[in-house]
């Protein structure tokens, strides 16, 4: 009896072991690709050469992200809506900004984790780089509603900052609004999460379980990594409502860019990051993976499947970088208050 | 030459010495009281005896604290009011919780940096330990708003938090309410800052720089530690506004418990913690200091003065612990 047993189960890893690999073989020509494990590859891949990341940047950067003065009211940081906790984001549906202003479209905050994947940001897409986009939020009026200029000038008023922004960039650094942003790029830039997709992705077949493997089996079949591919398993754009109409379309007025192009979230940490979709309206990630389904793909896909995709997507819940909470340098006489109107 | 220089400092190190040992006579003689920098001393001041600090219960506390799901709308967190980042406060006027409200008596947030140091919590001392006092602000309507009912359901469906509960608590915890809030206090329990202060009334004589200790000295001098003493700096309630009026006592409604009387705030990370007074109306540490001069003390204080005890605060802008940004469940 236990004899058999050890055969049957031996036969069972192997043939797994066998489905491993095809299974990557399937995964690698469908597009799907890990994150780098050599750092140096990896480095190639989030560096920006025309501001190449250093310590020192990252560091300031991380800062400047946790920073809620660089708005107007003195309370809402990057963190605040991109919650580091969580996924890196809000949890609610429509992103609440200065004021308490919701999205005027009922946006829903995207991860800021892996976004230095994504070929495009924002959910129409409008900023190529990290460093463009992070000049959005710090101006937008429902998000942090501070103008360019206090924003500099702000930094400008706390010794201690100008001095980060020296170690970092030099001793003559000019200090612009253009800088904060990039110098927050920089440390986007290091915010991504290996997980064990990417291992199993690299070469380990155990590192899935079975459910797992048969569920992005699935993810593959199904033509899910048709858009959600590459390492950011999303970040391009793509239509949206190839097949149906989504059943919340009519929450809030996006309706993506001016071709009608979406940008596909990225579905690393997908787990963590309900609720779903531009406005946020559903929560659950079954019933994600199912609207997609027939949004996407005019297929109908059934509960079982759908609970073996959603089990696949799990494993991408990834590592985050160990982050120590910043001491912010004081403010000082010469800061401009904070104003919450 | 040099031997006149080495003689000379010699001569002087003796006198700084003798002056120093004068300095903490006196400190010691206002009730001014060092940071322990022994951890068995420290422990015995920030253990609570009823739910004694394990390090299973204070990473969870730490992670409760920063949960912005602890508030009814998941956006509002302990942090986003006492920012570990900013000195344990917000750096605003009024605190501004759920909805944008800001507090209906105009009032500012402590820091909670040494709070564990206070015998009394908020600004009218409505409560004596860090455990009652988390009770308040996460049911309050502007600030966390969240119902004490529904929080220890929402926590318990984070299958994450349930895990940690267990392994803080044992595997039959009923997490409720309260144990909720204990936690976070426990994590509060830790948030202390010794500073270049400490290391000088623990004996380390060059911890502060001659003008720091001048300022110490006029700050026991004009009178300000018959209130500011203790470990805290601060920490009893004591009468404010009865004589000299403050300047902007009309801002808000707020006057003290039913005697009138205010919990002194801890002047520890006094630097980082503008706006001051209950109210949060003024800026600048210097008109602080004169403000309390004239209704606290009924003096004028000269700028020199007020520029010596700035000069003191300085050095009690603390080492913060270090913390590991949590990932939450
Ligand atoms: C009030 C909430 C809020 C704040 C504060 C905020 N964001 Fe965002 N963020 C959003 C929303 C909503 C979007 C999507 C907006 C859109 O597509 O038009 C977004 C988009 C992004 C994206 C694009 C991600 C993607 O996948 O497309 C990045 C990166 C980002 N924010 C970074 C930042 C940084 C850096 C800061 C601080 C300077 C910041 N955000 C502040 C809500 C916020
Ligand atoms: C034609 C391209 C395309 C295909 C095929 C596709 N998706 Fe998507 N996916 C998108 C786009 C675009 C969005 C964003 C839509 C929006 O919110 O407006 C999205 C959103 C999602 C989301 C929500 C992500 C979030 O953070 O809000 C999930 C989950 C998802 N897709 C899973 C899947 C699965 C599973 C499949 C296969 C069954 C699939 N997708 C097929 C393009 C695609
Ligand atoms: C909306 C802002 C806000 C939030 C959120 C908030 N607080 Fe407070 N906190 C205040 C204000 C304002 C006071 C003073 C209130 C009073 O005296 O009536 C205060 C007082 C305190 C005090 C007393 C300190 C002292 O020196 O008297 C402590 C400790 C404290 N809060 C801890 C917490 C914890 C723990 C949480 C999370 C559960 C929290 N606070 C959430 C604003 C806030
Ligand atoms: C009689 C008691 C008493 C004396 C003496 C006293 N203070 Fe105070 N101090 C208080 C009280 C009570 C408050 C809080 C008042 C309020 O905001 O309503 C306070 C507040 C302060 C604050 C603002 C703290 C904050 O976080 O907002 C500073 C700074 C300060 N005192 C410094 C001094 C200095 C310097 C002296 C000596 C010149 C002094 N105090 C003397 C009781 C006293």
């Amino acid at each position: 009896m236990k004899k058999l047993n050890i055969v049957l189960s031996g036969l069972l890893v192997a043939s797994v072991g066998f489905a491993g690999e095809n299974l990557m073989m399937k995964a690698k020509n469908a597009g799907l690709k890990p994150i780098p494990q050599s750092k140096l590859k990896l480095l190639k891949l989030v560096d920006d050469p025309t501001n190449p990341m250093t310590d020192a940047k990252i560091e300031l950067g991380k800062k400047l992200y946790f920073d809620p003065r660089l708005s107007k009211s003195g309370i809402i940081s990057c963190n605040t809506c991109h919650n580091l906790g969580l996924g890196g984001v809000d949890g609610i549906s429509a992103a609440i900004g200065h004021k308490w202003t919701a999205n005027p479209h009922h946006l829903n905050s995207p991860t800021v984790y892996n976004s230095v994947l994504n070929s495009a940001q924002f959910w129409d897409g409008r900023a190529a780089h990290l460093e463009d986009q992070a000049q959005g939020p710090m101006q937008a009026a429902p998000e942090m509603a501070s103008p360019a200029k206090s924003v500099a000038n702000k930094v400008k008023s706390i010794p201690k900052y100008v001095n980060e922004f020296k170690k970092a960039y030099g001793e003559n650094v000019k200090i612009t609004f253009k800088l904060v942003a990039d110098t927050i790029g920089v440390f986007e830039r290091t915010l991504i999460t290996p997980s064990r997709y990417d291992e199993f992705l690299n070469g380990h077949p155990e590192a899935l379980t079975k459910t797992e493997k048969e569920g992005l089996n699935l993810f593959i079949d199904k033509g899910c990594a048709s858009c959600h591919n590459n390492i950011g398993v999303g970040g391009t754009m793509q239509p949206f409502e190839v097949a149906n109409k989504y059943k919340f379309e009519n929450v809030g007025d996006f309706k993506g860019n001016k071709n009608g192009m979406v940008k596909t979230p990225t579905l690393r940490n997908i787990e963590e990051t309900a609720p779903y979709f531009h406005n946020g309206m559903v929560w659950s990630l079954k019933e994600a993976v199912k609207d997609m389904g027939s949004i996407q793909l005019g297929l109908k896909i059934n509960d079982k499947e759908a609970g073996k995709i959603a089990t696949f997507l799990k494993a991408l819940t990834g590592k985050k970088p160990n982050i120590t909470y910043p001491q912010l340098p004081a403010s000082t006489s010469k800061t401009q208050k904070p104003d919450m109107n | 030459m040099k031997i006149i220089a080495l003689i000379l400092s010699i001569f002087t190190t003796f006198i700084v010495a003798n002056s120093d040992i004068e300095i903490l006579k006196k400190a010691k003689k206002a009730n001014l009281l060092p940071i322990p920098n022994t951890k068995i001393e420290l422990l015995k001041i920030i253990n609570n005896q009823k739910n004694p600090s394990t390090d299973a219960k204070i990473e969870l506390g730490k992670k409760l604290y920063f949960d912005p799901r602890v508030s009814k709308s998941n956006l509002i967190s302990c942090n986003t009011c006492h920012n570990l980042a900013l000195g344990g406060a917000d750096g605003v006027s009024v605190a501004t919780g759920d909805k944008w409200h800001p507090n209906p008596h105009h009032l500012n947030s402590p820091t909670v940096y040494n709070a564990v140091f206070a015998n009394y919590q908020f600004w009218d001392g409505r409560s004596t330990t860090l455990e009652e006092q988390v009770k308040g602000p996460i049911q309050t309507q502007f600030e966390m708003a969240m119902h004490k009912d529904i929080l220890p359901s929402k926590i318990k469906n984070i299958i994450g938090y349930k895990e940690e509960f267990k392994r803080a608590y044992g595997p039959n915890v009923k997490i409720t309410f309260k144990l909720i809030t204990d936690t976070i206090a426990i994590f509060e329990r830790t948030l202390i800052t010794p500073s270049r202060y400490d290391d000088f009334l623990n004996g380390d004589f060059k911890a502060l720089t001659p003008k720091e200790k001048d300022g110490l000295n006029t700050f026991i001098d004009l009178g300000c530690t018959r209130c500011h003493k203790g470990i805290a700096l601060g920490g009893f309630t004591q009468p404010f506004d009865t004589g000299k009026r403050y300047k902007y006592r009309n801002i808000g409604d707020f006057h003290g418990n039913k005697n009138h009387l205010v919990k002194t705030p801890t002047l520890r990370n006094i630097k980082e913690t503008a706006p001051y007074f209950h109210n949060g109306m003024i800026w600048n540490l210097k008109d602080a200091i004169k403000e309390m001069g004239k209704i606290q003390l009924l003096l004028g204080i000269s700028d020199k003065d007020a520029q010596k005890i700035e000069t003191f605060f300085g050095s009690l802008s603390g080492r913060k612990p270090k913390i590991k940004y949590p990932i939450l469940p």
